[in-house]
């Protein structure tokens, strides 16, 4: 377990009890899925506990240590209740942080999403490649206009359902930069579900060659992987809350459950799965500690090892906890299949596990 | 070779691949050996499922083709549009009946007995049942898990009637309903085991031994009075006959006894259907029978004979869900292949990297040795416990496994477009969960074999 402090702990705490009030009543009713007005609200709650306020140490706007860990229990208490969400408020706060927005912080629809939008040439999973001085290079064809969608189908952003403006990596005959675009810009909008919980989608635009783009700043590459850094740490953060969780779910229901005479729990078999989540949370726990410690511009490649190595091992641990609860653990009403979605899709977003890995060697040999 | 030429050579060749007409590479080189030599290898470019197709004794590689040919034409139309839950009550959408319609009439509904009974070819008796359904599952799943499920369960729940070889019960309840199927109206069965205090219970001795029946028949003057709930029954809120596994009262799992329940019956009624991940045209629905009364006659094989029914069924039913693994990783493979194709990295194609070819070879190997093991239990025509649970086991970890790999070879593009990548992992996740989790299978092969474990002397053993 990560240890925590007492400032920490009154935060989180803070935190918890905005997820639990704000987030619970889907737990309990998972036949009701929240839509974007419920997304909205909770980001407004989020705003109003300072959550991307930079002058209160906000989300990601520092990146020391202390609160590099403060970030990271922030994201898991918020995970503990709803990883979708997690999510958002990440990417929505290294949004911010790319682009401060002082003052748009009381109107929910001025803010900007992170995405690592994609366009041909880059599927989303070689994301990771396209590191300033990896080994990765652009197709110049590609740079003709705007590295961005230009084949129907061929673009992907990940967004939350009720995005209005994304900022978005771009690259332009100036170089890399972080860009700007606004929804009503786009003129058609394909939607596909991204299989997670919590309206989480995937965007295809079909035009977005007409749209307005604001260039916003140069896109430097230590700032890059540096951000880079912070998004697969929370990624990987939120997932092992998410598996934590499943962990509490399948442990209370082992004790409870009796099969064959006994508590299923007393049965071999379970108590392999139930290792096996463990053994998913016990390596994770101390990689994100030590993730937390390490120098800003080590992060990135660390942080794509760790992705690399452990979130396989999450995926896997989440899918036993739904097998120790058997058929009930394919229906909604236990939480756990959710929670196996979206560690599938947390795994491979931004970089699946082998773009991870390939990484992490790119670098080994270029150094 | 002019332009375009060039162009399409380059298209069929992979990056780090030699072209075909290269003097190196091994199709050049075969071309221009003697025959003899030529005749020791195979190079052609036939597919591996035409191959696995060709290998098929005739009747049921024809029958492979028509099932791949009904599953393209009329459940991959419909896969996306129908992968919603559908609350217990709710009238059936008209492409489901439509497609039930077309199914009963094209013989889909009616393939556990040989004509003139059944739509069985007479040519195909000589290999087993299982293994026809194997091949028929096999391709239904690849075109939508969830269509698979609403036209097979409704095979798995005629199967104790059909295995139970009890000739009355077969004439009075299949039959007709393959009659009125064959005639475009459909009559689903469902198979009636699972309790909400015992899942696993009924797949397996041990845990019957100890679990106490939540379905309990009470004797009454000319039947039976059925009172208890069931739930996870795959297709019970369509069904219009169902066959239902209950105690006698006041005794245990031994007693177990099935009995025919028609979906009018006076106290019976579907309570509800469950938020399922996968696998959402075919619902899951909980069942109460709130005294409901079941005449004698609609008892199957007779009293106190239902376990041992539910157990064969249950052997003859996982080779089936093997080869809805091998459906579901084939799609896996076959959609990785397509988007591989189309997105690229740089200027190279996906399909063009290294880590991506071989990611695709790692799920062919898994997805055939998987296929192997599901067709070589499948020939047998009464179907080995161990030999049935390995096949289901392997197999389904085989399926989730592929689409794991997939979305880790493709990233979101896996979970987004079609979707199907994602679909295919849902539905795939209930095949290491139903006709008992895998850990049960796992330890369903021990319980077959167990006086050959405990008696190691024997050589060789396996």
């Amino acid at each position: 377990m990560i240890p925590i402090g007492q400032d920490e702990q009154l935060v989180t705490d803070q935190i918890r009890q905005f997820a639990r009030h704000s987030l619970g009543r889907y737990r309990e009713t998972p036949e009701i899925e929240p839509g974007a007005d419920d997304a909205g609200q909770w980001i407004r709650e989020c705003l109003a506990m300072g959550l991307f306020d930079p002058e209160a140490g906000g989300l990601w706007q520092d990146d020391d240590p202390a609160s590099r860990r403060q970030n990271v229990l922030t994201l898991m208490a918020i995970s503990e209740q709803s990883p979708a969400l997690a999510l958002h408020l990440h990417l929505q706060a290294l949004a911010l942080r790319v682009m401060p927005a002082p003052g748009t912080g009381k109107q929910v629809e001025r803010l900007p999403w992170l995405s690592f939008g994609l366009g041909p040439g880059f599927p989303a999973h070689q994301l990771a490649n396209w590191q300033p001085g990896s080994g990765a290079r652009i197709n110049p064809a590609h740079l003709s206009d705007w590295w961005l969608p230009a084949t129907a189908g061929s673009a992907l952003l990940c967004a939350p359902d009720y995005w209005e403006r994304l900022l978005v990596p771009a690259m332009t005959r100036k170089g890399a930069q972080w860009i700007l675009i606004r929804r009503a810009d786009i003129s058609q909008i394909i939607r596909d579900s991204l299989q997670a919980p919590a309206c989480w989608s995937a965007w295809r635009p079909v035009s977005i060659q007409q749209a307005k783009r604001r260039l916003i700043a140069p896109l430097s590459p230590d700032g890059y992987r540096n951000l880079l850094g912070q998004a697969w740490l929370g990624q990987l953060a939120i997932a092992l809350a998410s598996v934590r969780h499943a962990a509490d779910l399948a442990c209370t229901y082992a004790d409870q459950r009796r099969q064959g005479g006994s508590v299923i729990g007393k049965h071999g078999a379970v108590q392999l799965l139930l290792a096996e989540l463990d053994r998913a949370i016990h390596l994770t726990e101390p990689t994100l500690e030590k993730l937390c410690q390490v120098p800003a511009s080590e992060l990135w490649w660390q942080a794509a090892r760790a992705r690399g190595d452990l979130h396989p091992l999450l995926c896997r641990g989440v899918n036993a906890a739904m097998q120790v609860f058997g058929g009930i653990g394919y229906m909604r009403d236990t939480g756990v299949e959710s929670l196996v979605r979206i560690n599938q899709m947390l795994s491979c977003l931004h970089g699946t596990p082998m773009t991870m890995q390939q990484l992490h060697q790119q670098r080994r040999l270029a150094a | 070779m002019n332009m375009a030429q060039t162009q399409a050579l380059r298209a069929r060749t992979l990056t780090g691949l030699l072209p075909e007409t290269d003097p190196l590479s091994i199709r050049q080189a075969l071309a221009n050996a003697h025959p003899g030599v030529s005749s020791l290898c195979r190079y052609d470019q036939e597919s591996l499922w035409e191959l696995d197709t060709r290998s098929l004794p005739k009747p049921l590689a024809q029958w492979r083709r028509q099932a791949r040919d009904f599953a393209e034409e009329r459940l991959r139309p419909l896969a996306r549009e129908m992968d919603q839950a559908r609350p217990a009550g709710t009238p059936m959408p008209a492409e489901l009946r439509a497609l039930l319609t077309d199914a009963g009439r094209a013989g889909w509904l009616t393939d556990l007995l040989p004509r003139p009974f059944g739509t069985l070819p007479l040519t195909s008796t000589p290999w087993p049942l299982t293994w026809m359904q194997c091949l028929k599952v096999e391709e239904f799943a690849s075109a939508c898990g969830g269509l698979m499920l609403l036209l097979c369960a409704h095979g798995l729940g005629m199967a104790p009637i059909v295995l139970s070889g009890d000739v009355n019960a077969i004439r009075r309840f299949v039959l007709p309903a393959y009659r009125q199927n064959r005639r475009g109206q459909p009559h689903l069965f469902a198979y009636a085991i699972t309790e909400p205090g015992g899942g696993s219970d009924a797949e397996e001795g041990h845990g019957a031994r100890q679990y106490r029946p939540g379905v309990v028949a009470r004797k009454v003057a000319g039947g039976w009075r059925l009172n208890g709930r069931k739930c996870f029954i795959s297709g019970g809120d369509i069904a219009d006959t169902l066959s239902v596994f209950a105690a006698l009262e006041g005794e245990g799992m031994e007693s177990w006894t099935c009995f025919v329940v028609r979906s009018d019956m006076s106290g019976f009624s579907p309570v509800r259907n469950e938020l399922k991940m996968g696998m959402k045209a075919s619902s899951a629905t909980e069942l109460e029978f709130d005294d409901v009364f079941v005449p004698n006659h609609h008892v199957v094989g007779g009293l106190r004979r239902g376990w041992t029914l539910n157990r064969v069924t249950l052997n003859y039913s996982r080779l089936p869900v093997g080869a809805m693994g091998l459906g579901f990783a084939r799609r896996a493979l076959e959609e990785t292949i397509r988007q591989s194709h189309e997105l690229r990295t740089g200027n190279q194609r996906l399909l063009d990297q290294q880590p991506v070819q071989m990611g695709i070879a790692r799920i062919m190997a898994s997805l055939r040795s998987a296929r192997g093991l599901v067709w070589q239990g499948a020939q047998r025509f009464a179907p080995r416990q161990s030999e049935a649970a390995m096949a289901k086991f392997h197999a389904s970890d085989v399926a989730v496994s592929a689409c794991e790999q997939a979305m880790e070879l493709l990233g979101p593009h896996a979970l987004s477009g079609e979707g199907v990548i994602g679909k295919c992992f849902r539905d795939a996740r209930l095949t290491q969960i139903f006709e008992g989790t895998n850990q049960i299978n796992q330890l369903g092969v021990v319980e077959d074999l167990q006086s050959i474990l405990t008696d190691p002397g024997q050589s060789p053993l396996f």
